[in-house]
């Protein structure tokens, strides 16, 4: 179903391209005219629309078809995927946002004991490890999701999770800017965040 | 060390806000000039950024990225009034050289449309940051370049090293461009015995190449879309003979006309109608998400109410009230600037014009997120043609409406690109919007009163810039020709021709909707875009998706995140800070030779 939905799309995006680019033969004449500096009447907008729908518009609307047929294909392998598994890499949300509160809390006792000026690059190092190695997979499995609940349930996790890493970064910033308390509170709020977005993923979980 | 010696950590503080408008008056002053002078803008978030680290964390000893994302988001925030304003405004003082009817130009509405269309640009973008930076992930290759540069103080050398070198391989590069070593573009095809009208050449710009690397795969359909528009319909028009060659024309002459017959007359008018139905398509389809995303404004700002705190983003009410405001403003400018169309009129000018300011906002906000290219003039152009039909003919309230999207357009793109650079070092999103929305009147009096200085600044009656100007035609080193105004001012006299593409903007408009059904967003307006920008942009960047794609399988993840970030970041920093010291050091040397 992948091979023909991108079939469908490509070569209906070529037809209606190609066809919707097509002016109307008064309106290439008329343009030629212009360019030999002859004299030209130009055809109004009206009289433009109706001239390429008379020589491009069944190419035209026959890719738009096909570009719809492709898509919804596309639609529906996603669906497919994301419910029935046949991908081989497919994310857990719910394990992801677990991987991450355990950093959170160990990145909390590193952090726990620091001054107020301190600097720790440890923290920074490890929050850059946990941001490609657990937080990315999960952002680059959105569509997944979506298509599993819906972009509406979506949104409902995705959102605190979004925050929650938003926090991270401002624990990063603040850390390296000397501001441990900051950072401190930063990764506190991070941390309920991505409580927040746990819950709400295994609602929907448990909705399906 | 106890509690009592904690510091506060400074964000929307005096000091960024003090900083950041001062350079924003600066640059959007400075940029006016520039952009009449010359025909290009400039962005101002790299060099507001850098002036941050020297002033505030060098001088003033204040550590916090957080608060120089704030001065940096306050400057670019100003100086988006200054593409904005000298796109569209001047083109109507250059046509009341002509026209004696338009010489009474309508300052104060005109301000009013302005400062409308900047109200708008920010209450539009607040609900969708969500929708785009959270959710679509869009990677806003200069919001991403900008926060790399603001975290640069807690990267380790390595990467600092990897942010200087490519910072400096752009350099070079930009300077060999300008200095005429190396061509703008590398033309591949001509090499290789291709005619101008299948083109294939490779534009020659380090940023470009850059956006591409930090976009990898995303970024695809953008160069799917230039070869479709260049390499399959273009040539497939000439070979189909569907572009009739003029009598007497050289066959020389000719591959030259067919090029641009199939540019101008065809790719370009159904690009601009695709990235109309893409975006339109869009927003239908991105309305759970934003419906989702307005609900957990309105759940954070009553939980932060009940809880005493303050909430992250700006509550959904004072949106609503500022788009209520804006709405206001742009009716009264409206009604002011054309007391002869009546109320009613006024009236509609202003409900399309902001609904066509909200589309166009969004269009390109999903254009710089995904490529950071703005299709800022073809935006322009309809909502100039869209209000000149409305009117009946009537060109101040086209550019009134002109005015007032090209500024919100820009503020869009530049909002969330600064949005997205806050995402990336952990700002609170409400304290960015609150300096935009204190801010947002700033730049378009300050961009609107240059304009108004150097048109009257002969003192004697005659234009101050355009090609009818006392400088341009004596051809001094003073003259300001105003090329892009020039442009418009073109298209107004076609359109009062009648000569506008409706056919190719409901064509593009219904393929764009059609493509917005595929599942992955955004791919619609990355064709469009393909179609509206010459190919040899759309190769290079393509170029930079590859060859980022092919890191990422080498090297994995952690490469991209840690070197080739860096050094996309380097290549967009360097162009921008290169291309802005070339320029001002061109225009000094302008003045100094006297020509």
């Amino acid at each position: 179903m992948r091979v023909a939905s991108m079939a469908l799309l490509c070569l209906g995006v070529v037809m209606a391209s190609l066809f919707g680019a097509r002016n109307g033969d008064a309106y290439s004449d008329y343009r030629a005219a212009v360019a030999a500096e002859q004299p030209a009447t130009l055809p109004g907008p009206q009289a433009r629309l109706n001239g390429w729908l008379s020589v491009g518009g069944v190419g035209w609307g026959a890719g738009v078809v096909l570009v719809v047929a492709g898509a919804v294909l596309a639609r529906r392998q996603q669906a497919a995927d994301a419910a029935g598994g046949s991908s081989a890499d497919r994310v857990d949300f719910g394990v992801q946002v677990g991987k991450v509160l355990q950093e959170i809390e160990q990145l909390g006792a590193l952090l726990e004991p620091l001054p107020m000026d301190a600097d720790q690059p440890e923290v920074r190092e490890r929050l850059d490890l946990m941001s490609t190695d657990v937080i990315l997979p999960a952002v680059d499995a959105r569509y997944q999701y979506i298509a599993r609940h819906g972009l509406g349930t979506f949104t409902e996790y995705f959102s605190p999770f979004s925050a929650g890493e938003r926090n991270l970064a401002r624990c990063w910033s603040a850390i390296t800017d000397g501001h441990a308390v900051v950072a401190r509170e930063a990764l506190q709020r991070a941390r309920a965040a991505f409580l927040e977005a746990q819950q709400r993923w295994e609602a929907a979980e448990a909705a399906l | 060390m106890s509690q009592s010696t904690v510091r506060p950590y400074p964000e929307l503080s005096i000091p960024a806000i003090v900083l950041g408008t001062l350079q924003g008056v600066v640059m959007t002053a400075s940029f006016v000039y520039i952009a009449l002078k010359l025909g290009f803008g400039l962005a101002g978030s790299t060099v507001a950024a850098i002036m941050g680290f020297v002033f505030l964390r060098g001088i003033m000893r204040r550590r916090s990225i957080v608060e120089n994302n704030i001065n940096q988001t306050v400057a670019s925030g100003i100086n988006t009034a200054s593409a904005g304003v000298v796109f569209t405004l001047p083109a109507l003082f250059l046509l009341s050289v002509g026209d004696p009817t338009l010489a009474n130009i309508p300052v104060w509405p005109l301000c009013f449309a302005a400062v409308a269309g900047s109200l708008m640009g920010i209450v539009l973008i607040i609900p969708l940051r969500k929708q785009m930076v959270e959710f679509e992930r869009l990677r806003f290759p200069s919001g991403t370049a900008v926060a790399t540069l603001l975290k640069s103080p807690g990267e380790g050398l390595s990467q600092g090293m990897l942010l200087v070198g490519g910072a400096l391989l752009a350099a070079g590069l930009t300077v060999l461009v300008n200095l005429a070593i190396l061509p703008e573009e590398l033309d591949l095809g001509h090499l290789v015995g291709l005619p101008a009208w299948a083109p294939f050449a490779l534009y020659v710009s380090a940023a470009n190449f850059g956006a591409g690397l930090l976009s990898g795969r995303g970024g695809l359909p953008f160069l799917a879309g230039g070869v479709l528009a260049y390499l399959i319909v273009a040539p497939a028009a000439v070979l189909l003979g569907w572009v009739p060659a003029p009598v007497g024309m050289e066959a020389e002459a000719l591959e030259g006309y067919y090029a641009g017959e199939t540019y101008g007359q065809m790719l370009r008018p159904l690009g601009i109608g695709m990235l109309i139905g893409g975006a339109l398509a869009g927003v239908f389809a991105a309305l759970p998400a934003v419906t989702g995303a307005m609900k957990s404004l309105q759940a954070a700002a009553k939980m932060a109410a009940e809880q005493g705190s303050s909430p992250e983003e700006v509550p959904p009410a004072l949106v609503g009230v500022g788009a209520l405001g804006a709405f206001v403003l742009l009716f009264i400018a409206a009604w002011l600037a054309t007391p002869e169309l009546g109320l009613g009129t006024a009236l509609l000018v202003a409900v399309v014009g902001s609904l066509w300011l909200g589309l166009a906002g969004i269009i390109v906000a999903q254009a710089t997120g995904q490529t950071d290219i703005s299709p800022l003039s073809g935006l322009a152009l309809i909502a100039v043609t869209l209000m000149f039909f409305l009117t009946g003919g009537n060109v101040t309230a086209a550019i009134l409406i002109g005015v007032a999207v090209c500024i919100a357009t820009n503020q869009c793109a530049d909002m969330m690109q600064d949005l997205k650079t806050g995402h990336l070092v952990g700002s609170v999103p409400r304290e960015q919007q609150i300096a935009q929305l204190l801010l947002c009147w700033v730049g378009p009096f300050v961009a609107i009163g240059v304009l108004m200085l150097l048109w009257n600044a002969p003192g004697d009656g005659t234009p101050g810039f355009g090609p009818d100007s006392t400088a341009c035609l004596q051809q001094t080193g003073e003259c300001l020709m105003a090329p892009q105004a020039d442009v418009l001012r073109g298209i107004i006299e076609a359109l009062q021709n009648s000569d506008a593409a409706v056919d190719k903007y409901v064509g593009g408009a219904v393929i764009g909707g059609a493509l917005s059904v595929f599942p992955i967003g955004g791919v619609a307006v990355l064709v469009g875009l393909a179609m509206y920008l010459p190919f040899s942009i759309t190769l290079a960047y393509g170029i930079g998706c590859f060859v980022a794609m092919g890191l990422e399988r080498a090297r994995g993840a952690r490469f991209i995140g840690g070197k080739l970030v860096p050094v996309s970041a380097g290549l967009i920093v360097g162009e921008a800070l290169t291309q802005l010291i070339w320029t001002g050091a061109r225009l000094a040397m302008q003045q100094l030779g006297g020509g």
